[in-house]
């Protein structure tokens, strides 16, 4: 027979809060549900419950016993991010895992003795699962049992781990009250009409004599009692995203007092997903404005990344760029995980980068400086000279052995100018007469015009070219000049005059003359 | 007064405590790695006693058309060719890839980033070694230079990140930045071009010489130079190099 735990959230709906607000675990905190005066507590922390607080109370009555009380709303969201936290910590041990609602988690043991090789091997597993739930902030019991409903029940009861003992179910459960069994109203009273108070006492009725006069639903109490579990463990199908968010207690106006509060969202949704070996590779938010708004981020990374400081880097910057326009009452981060990336190192070859360390670098930059200005350089097609491509940084792997070191080509290189450098340049038709001259020399292709050889050079005063290089002087050698035409097929076609020219007090730059407007720029420097 | 102060407490005590100078002159610097990086130029690599090392900041300082940009991409073309990854921060948005690529820069290695302040260029070159580049190209374009100078604190924090790191920082700058932080700077002066022939019209640029100095490194003397010979793409191609 299958053994099995059952992980239990006492106070669940106040647990899963408390998670959200840690540093409220040693205040006095109650939980309310519905509005207004019909709001009654659900839950208190055991400081409030040392002062008289009372599931059902009202506001005031609550504030009456103790002013200082602090009050938080009920947050289904909360709920929903600690229940999947429970299953995941449970699937951190088992495989096979079922949901059993609103802070309740299955796990299946078979086999898990061999990690806990003790005296009590389930005594040791019960306190390894306290613990890991206690780290991530989320106190439960453990009861392991053969049944569901034996486990359930021992993690019900405050001595925690509670084992019973293989085939001691029906006993264990036998001195237990009937509402144990969670009964329908009317088989309740019925039972209660017969005398019957104890589970024990029910499940020593005959099984068909039951059957006959409860019906369908006394039956299967009845095999509850005997502590056969009506169904098998339905195991567990993790969802496709991982959430995590909060309902704020008032709206949340400036964009520092959110991030500070999503700060230990994203931690947790960090947490979770580094227990499962994933990183996420798309970060969505959900905020929920004031009155009825709904705003939807979705923030693509450039690589798979679990670091809560670069994701908060990137939520900050998606806000500041583009303010959601209204209070924020609530929100959610979806995490779409996968796999973070991977790859075998060589012990030989040249090192390379840990895929990982990679990704949050990536991810830091695009936070930092924005997606457009980090990436891998690509050659386009054409020949403009300032064209250039970002694609995605993917280096590929180094190579098995280290190769020798190649001499260097000692290329001559150019600094790009971009955008080009609008000139002022005067030009003087010298050219005609060493054209006339050496007339045997010149190349039979070079179309010369004699009326724009440049001569000087000045910088034209433009709005903000302080920030930019300035170019001026007298032109001492003028190489040119070599023509370009590209994308003559568009409405954007480029005919350029292309000139190498030193200036005499030195420096050596590369203009251009538009042909179509005789404008003249600069373009680059040599360098 | 401290030594009236030192000589009032237990014997066992005072062995303990030290003056800040008697701190400094215990100190030892941690050693720079022993892994040499060949920048693949010769007259570079003279000055820096055979190339670069694992754990230094390098600064390289030139006006325009001091060969600072070619010396770059050089050695960029050296790091991406061993099949190691390299960064580029391009302050001045200056790199053309095409003709990275005839320097013989592997793109696919080549990490680009395009800064607009240089406090970002200062974040980011932190945040490449964080995540292990072995080398960390700075180039800060021609002047002026967006964001001044730069703190010296913040130079000094990211030699510290090189050295802790065993990464290369590589900054080619216009003007001395890095103050007292580089562990070896060198200056290029401004480039002499050289043109073909004056009797061949019109004359085709084919290279740049220009003068290397060293200014500063680390355990060796400065004042020693070189000359740094760079030849247009063109004149290697058709044979005109000399």
């Amino acid at each position: 027979m299958s053994r099995l735990a059952c992980l239990y959230v006492p106070l669940f709906p106040l647990a899963a809060r408390l998670r959200s607000e840690r540093d409220l675990r040693e205040e006095a905190v109650a939980l309310f549900q519905g509005n207004g005066n019909a709001a009654r507590v659900i839950g208190a922390s055991r400081r409030a419950r040392q002062a008289g607080i009372r599931p059902g109370m009202s506001l005031p009555q609550a504030r009456a016993l103790l002013p200082k009380l602090t009050v938080r709303s009920r947050d289904r969201s909360c709920e929903r991010a600690a229940q999947d936290a429970l299953l995941e910590i449970a699937e951190s041990f088992s495989p096979r895992v079922e949901d059993g609602g609103e802070g309740i988690v299955y796990l299946e043991l078979d086999g898990l003795e061999r990690h806990f090789p003790g005296d009590s091997p389930e005594q040791e597993l019960g306190h390894a699962l306290t613990l890991t739930s206690n780290k991530a902030a989320l106190p439960i019991w453990v009861g392991i049992a053969s049944s569901k409903l034996a486990a359930r029940v021992a993690a019900e009861l405050p001595s925690s781990p509670k084992i019973v003992a293989p085939g001691q179910e029906a006993s264990f459960l036998a001195p237990l009250p009937l509402h144990r069994l969670s009964p329908e109203a009317e088989v309740l009273e019925t039972l209660e009409r017969w005398g019957i108070h104890s589970i024990g006492e029910f499940a020593r009725l005959p099984k068909n004599k039951v059957a006959g006069r409860l019906g369908e639903p006394g039956q299967k109490l009845h095999e509850k009692a005997r502590g056969m579990d009506l169904y098998p463990l339905v195991p567990y199908q993790p969802p496709a995203t991982f959430a995590e968010g909060m309902e704020l207690e008032w709206p949340l106006v400036a964009l520092e007092p959110f991030l500070f509060v999503a700060r230990a969202a994203l931690s947790r949704l960090c947490q979770r997903l580094a227990s499962r070996g994933l990183a996420s590779s798309r970060l969505e938010l959900e905020l929920n404005l004031e009155p009825d708004g709904l705003c939807h981020r979705s923030i693509q990374l450039p690589a798979p990344s679990r670091e809560t400081k670069t994701l908060l880097t990137l939520i900050r910057l998606n806000l500041e760029r583009e303010p959601p326009g209204a209070p924020v009452t609530a929100f959610t981060f979806l995490a779409h995980p996968d796999r973070p990336r991977k790859a075998q190192l060589s012990l030989f070859g040249p090192p390379a980068l840990s895929p990982d360390k990679l990704a949050t670098t990536l991810a830091r930059l695009f936070a930092l400086l924005g997606p457009d200005r980090v990436g891998s350089p690509k050659p386009t097609d054409g020949h403009r000279p300032e064209r250039a491509t970002l694609v995605e940084y993917t280096p590929p792997a180094p190579p098995e052995h280290r190769p020798d070191p190649r001499q260097g080509r000692g290329l001559l290189s150019v600094r790009t100018l971009r955008p080009p450098l609008p000139l002022e340049v005067i030009t003087a038709p010298t050219v005609t007469q060493s054209r006339t001259s050496s007339t045997e020399t010149q190349p039979p292709n070079t179309s010369v015009e004699s009326s724009y050889v440049p001569r000087e050079v000045l910088s034209v005063i433009q709005d903000g070219s302080t920030k930019r290089p300035s170019i001026q002087g007298r032109i001492k050698v003028a190489s040119g000049p070599w023509s370009l035409e590209d994308e003559w097929w568009s409405e954007h076609s480029i005919e350029r005059d292309y000139w190498d020219i030193e200036l005499a007090e030195g420096g050596l730059y590369r203009l251009f003359r538009q042909r179509h407007t005789g404008e003249w720029f600069a373009d680059g420097i040599y360098d | 007064m401290p030594n009236a102060l030192l000589s009032s407490l237990p014997s066992d005590l005072q062995q303990y405590l030290k003056s800040a100078r008697e701190l400094t002159r215990q100190y030892t610097p941690p050693s720079t790695s022993t892994v040499l990086f060949p920048t693949t130029i010769d007259s570079l690599d003279d000055l820096l006693t055979g190339g670069l090392y694992r754990g230094q900041m390098i600064e390289l300082i030139g006006y325009r058309s001091s060969g600072r940009f070619s010396t770059v991409l050089s050695l960029l073309a050296a790091t991406t060719m061993a099949g190691e990854a390299a960064a580029l921060i391009d302050l001045g948005n200056n790199l053309d890839p095409q003709q990275a690529a005839l320097s013989g820069v592997d793109l696919q290695r080549l990490l680009w980033i395009r800064p607009q302040r240089l406090k970002d260029v200062l974040a980011s070159a932190e945040a490449l070694l964080a995540g292990g580049f072995p080398l960390v190209v700075i180039d800060l374009g021609t002047p002026p230079v967006p964001g001044g100078r730069g703190g010296e604190a913040s130079w000094l924090r990211l030699a510290r990140a090189a050295l802790s790191h065993e990464a290369i920082v590589f900054v080619s700058s216009p003007y001395r930045v890095s103050g007292t932080a580089a562990t070896g700077v060198v200056k290029a002066t401004q480039g002499r071009p050289r043109w073909t022939n004056r009797r061949q019209t019109p004359r085709l640029l084919t290279g740049l010489t220009s003068k290397l100095s060293l200014e500063k490194l680390r355990g060796q003397c400065g004042g020693r130079s070189s000359t740094l010979h760079l030849t247009t793409h063109e004149a290697l191609t058709f044979g005109m190099a000399t």
